[in-house]
C-alpha cells in the first residue's frame, strides 16, 4: 500500500489546534523533510513504513513548539520538525529493541553489553580525535563542516589544491564514513536478527 | 514501499565534495550531541564569523572543535550558513537583472521597432 503524502498528513492536524499562520511554513517544511524522514525510519527501523504517523507526532510536537517561540522559517521549522521525528524514530527503536530481548537474565546481561547501541563510547568523537591531527587538516574538516564549504574553496583559503586537502584528509574521512555507514546500517541490521 | 535505505550505495555514489558524508556528519551531531545548557559552547559572534568570515578566526585552536560534538552550535552554523546562502542567491539576481539605462535602452527599441516597421511596409 502507498505511503499517505506530507500534504495527507499535515492535514491530520484538523485534530491539532493549529493556528493558521504556521500552516503554510509547517507545510513546507514537512514536505521538504520527507524524503528524509523516510530514509531516517528505513535505516532505524528497518522499512518506513510508520514514517507517516512518526510524521503526525512530530508535528504535533513542532506545532507546540512553534505556539511558544517567535515565527520561524521554512528552514528553521524543517530543523525542529525533524528534531521531533528523530526522538520518536529512536523512542520507538529502544521501544522494539527493549520488547525483543528475551532468554535468561544472564543471557540478557551478556546482549545488553554486547549490544552497541548500550555503549556511548562508541560514539564518533571527532572533538577528541582531531585534537592529535595535524592543525591544516584540522582547519580544513572545520570549514568544510562548520562553513560549508566546498573542498575547492576549502583548498583556496588553505593553501594548498582541491586533490591534495581531500587526499590528506582522507584518513579523517574514512574514518567518519566508517562509523556513520554502521550507525546507519545498525536499525536494519538489528531488525534482520 | 520504498527499498530499505542502501548506506554503501550513498556512500559509493558522494560526489567530489563529500556532499552525503558531511551532511550525515551533521545529522549525526545533531542527534548524538544535545547541548541545551551550551555547556562550552563558542560565542554568537564567533559561530557567526565562522561562517561568514572565517578566515578572521584562528581555526587551529582546538577550542573550535566543539562544533564536532555540539547540535546547538551546529544548528547555529546552518541557520548562518542558510542566511549566507539566500543573500548570495539574491545579490547573484540582482547582478544578473539589467540596470537602468539597459532596461531604458530596450525599451525604447521596443516602442521604435513598430514604427520601423511600418517604414519598411510603406518602402
Ligand atoms: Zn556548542
Amino acid at each position: 500500500m502507498a505511503l499517505p503524502s506530507p500534504t495527507e498528513i499535515c492535514w491530520a492536524m484538523r485534530s491539532a489546534p493549529l493556528e493558521q499562520s504556521f500552516r503554510p511554513v509547517l507545510r513546507a517544511a514537512v514536505e521538504s523533510k520527507w524524503p528524509e524522514t523516510r530514509k531516517f525510519a528505513a535505516a532505524l527501523l528497518g522499512d518506513d513504513s510508520l514514517a507517516p504517523e512518526m510524521t503526525e507526532v512530530a508535528i504535533e510536537r513542532t506545532v507546540k513548539y512553534l505556539a511558544g517561540h517567535s515565527p520561524l522559517g521554512v528552514e528553521e521549522t524543517g530543523v525542529v520538525f525533524f528534531r521531533f521525528y528523530q526522538k520518536e524514530v529512536r523512542r520507538r527503536r529502544a521501544a522494539s529493541t527493549k520488547y525483543s530481548l528475551r532468554g535468561t537474565a544472564s543471557e540478557l546481561a551478556s546482549a545488553v553489553s554486547a549490544s552497541p547501541l548500550s555503549t556511548v563510547e562508541h560514539r564518533l568523537d571527532l572533538e577528541t580525535t582531531l585534537r592529535f591531527t595535524r592543525p591544516d587538516l584540522r582547519v580544513a574538516l572545520l570549514l568544510r563542516y562548520g562553513s560549508n564549504e566546498s573542498w575547492s574553496v576549502v583548498a583556496e583559503k588553505t593553501g594548498t589544491t582541491k586533490d591534495a586537502i581531500r587526499k590528506s584528509c582522507q584518513r579523517e574521512l574514512n574514518r567518519i564514513r566508517k562509523r556513520l555507514r554502521a550507525d546507519l546500517s545498525r536499525g536494519a541490521t538489528q531488525r534482520e536478527q | 514501499m520504498i527499498p530499505p535505505f542502501d548506506v554503501d550505495h550513498e556512500y559509493e555514489q558522494d560526489d567530489d565534495n563529500d556532499t552525503f558524508l558531511f551532511e550525515g556528519l551533521q545529522q549525526y551531531v545533531l542527534t548524538h550531541y544535545p547541548n541545551p545548557e551550551r555547556l562550552d559552547c563558542l560565542d554568537a559572534a564567533t559561530l557567526r564569523a565562522f561562517v561568514y568570515a572565517p578566515e578572521t578566526l584562528d581555526l587551529e585552536d582546538r577550542k573550535f572543535l566543539h562544533v564536532f560534538k555540539c547540535a546547538e552550535c551546529t544548528r547555529e552554523l546552518m541557520a548562518h550558513r542558510v542566511e549566507r546562502d539566500q543573500r548570495l542567491e539574491l545579490h547573484a539576481a540582482r547582478s544578473a537583472r539589467p540596470n537602468k539605462s539597459t532596461r531604458r535602452a530596450i525599451l525604447k527599441a521596443s516602442t521604435a521597432m513598430p514604427l520601423l516597421l511600418f517604414f519598411l511596409v510603406l518602402l
